[in-house]
């Protein structure tokens, strides 16, 4: 067993989760080239949501390989960082939205 | 992400410690089989030598830039420049051998200071000739502010290296106001007719990635560049050409420090693509460098 949780040199075992489901994986490892080929967006549009994302749900896995991808792509230091702000923005604004649930719970059981 | 194996891959510049420290990744990684292996997967068989279609010839390593990724390990201070008697060898080669295209390369083959006989001389055997032009050279001083109008009365094809088209990229990876002086650079070839439509005169562009990762499609690439050179700075190219780092010289040397050296070898051998190789096989086969 690794001494920590996250291992840099996981990320290229991503493709070997087949090895304890194949049929579930194969078809995974399908949807999830379709979904990053180029469509409606292309593949360098979608590698930025992708990094975004990677953020939001804090994936250290998805952050190193959107990392690399978006420099690749031709995206600036600024436009990546402008990315995961949209992010947390989303995260933070999620967060303070239920407020309004909280807000409205105070107001039922309050004289 | 630190390399733990950069420390016992201490870097040395000469051929033959390179050569060993690239052999020592199929050693150290599982995931690298040997380019022979790669082929045979695929059905491929090893490349053979065809008829000599391309001469690149390097005329020194003498440069008016340092770039961090360059594979020959050239800049201002070095003193390897092809001599006048080995350029004549050279001459003679191509006119016995009847090979059509000469590719000159450097260091900035522009300092060689047989540089313009040794165009002058092709001419006249009638060959297609192509340079690799840095950009900055045209303003190293005097004697080189006339080299876009030298290239375009003889004809040449000039292959210009523009790592990116932001000045931060470039200046990082080619040094500071490289980018500001390529513009200008790509700016004088465009007045001297270069990339122009109908003018014959090709000015065809190199991108290279500037770190430990792969180039993107050529042809997104290509895209961004005409589209955000055209519009920032009004230049016009024919063609960009991506390619990737070879993991020799100062790049290795920056990818043992960077402990990006067994990752970046990885990737390559996983961007192995069948197509590219067999093309390479009859395109390479007939290349001489």
């Amino acid at each position: 067993m690794e001494k920590t949780y996250y291992n840099p040199d996981d990320l290229k075992k991503f493709g070997d989760i087949g090895e304890f489901q194949k049929d579930y994986a194969d078809k995974f490892f399908e949807w999830y080239g379709a979904v990053f080929s180029e469509g409606a967006l292309t593949e360098k549009e979608k590698s930025l949501i992708a990094l975004a994302v990677a953020h939001v749900v804090q994936c250290p896995y998805c952050i190193d390989a959107y990392t690399t991808e978006c420099v690749k792509n031709g995206y600036s230091n600024s436009q990546m960082m402008e990315a995961v702000h949209v992010g947390a923005a989303i995260r933070g604004g999620a967060t303070l939205a239920h407020s309004v649930q909280m807000m409205n719970k105070v107001k039922d059981i309050s004289l | 992400m630190k390399d733990e194996y950069h420390k016992i891959l201490e870097f040395n510049s000469d051929p033959e410690s390179q050569l060993k420290i690239l052999e020592e990744v199929t050693r150290i990684s599982d995931r690298v089989p040997f380019f022979k292996e790669k082929l045979t997967a695929s059905g491929l068989t090893e490349f053979k030598p065809a008829g000599i279609q391309v001469l690149q010839i390097n005329l020194g390593n003498l440069c008016n830039q340092a770039c961090k990724h360059c594979h020959v390990n050239a800049g201002p201070a070095k003193t390897e420049i092809m001599d006048l008697k080995t350029l004549k060898q050279c001459l003679e080669a191509i006119r016995n051998h009847r090979i059509p295209l000469v590719d000159i390369t450097g260091g900035a083959p522009e300092m060689n200071p047989d540089f313009r006989w040794f165009v002058g001389e092709l001419r006249k055997l009638d060959k297609k000739v192509i340079v690799r032009c840095n950009l900055t050279i045209f303003f190293e001083g005097a004697k080189y502010n006339d080299l876009p109008a030298f290239y375009a009365d003889n004809g040449l094809e000039v292959v210009a290296s523009l790592p990116f088209y932001s000045a931060d990229r470039t200046d990082n990876m080619r040094g500071k106001g490289v980018f500001e002086k390529s513009v200008q650079g790509l700016r004088l070839l465009n007045e001297n007719g270069y990339g122009q439509k109908d003018s014959g005169l090709m000015l065809n562009l190199v991108y290279n990635p500037s770190g430990a990762f792969l180039s993107a499609s050529q042809k997104l690439l290509e895209d961004e560049f005409r589209h955000i050179l055209f519009d920032r700075y009004g230049i016009e190219f024919n063609n960009l050409f991506t390619i990737n780092n070879m993991p020799v010289s100062r790049f290795l040397d920056y990818l043992l420090r960077s402990g990006n050296y067994i990752a970046y070898i990885e990737h390559l051998v996983n961007a192995f693509n069948p197509v590219a190789a067999a093309g390479s096989g009859s395109s390479c086969g007939g290349s001489i460098v």
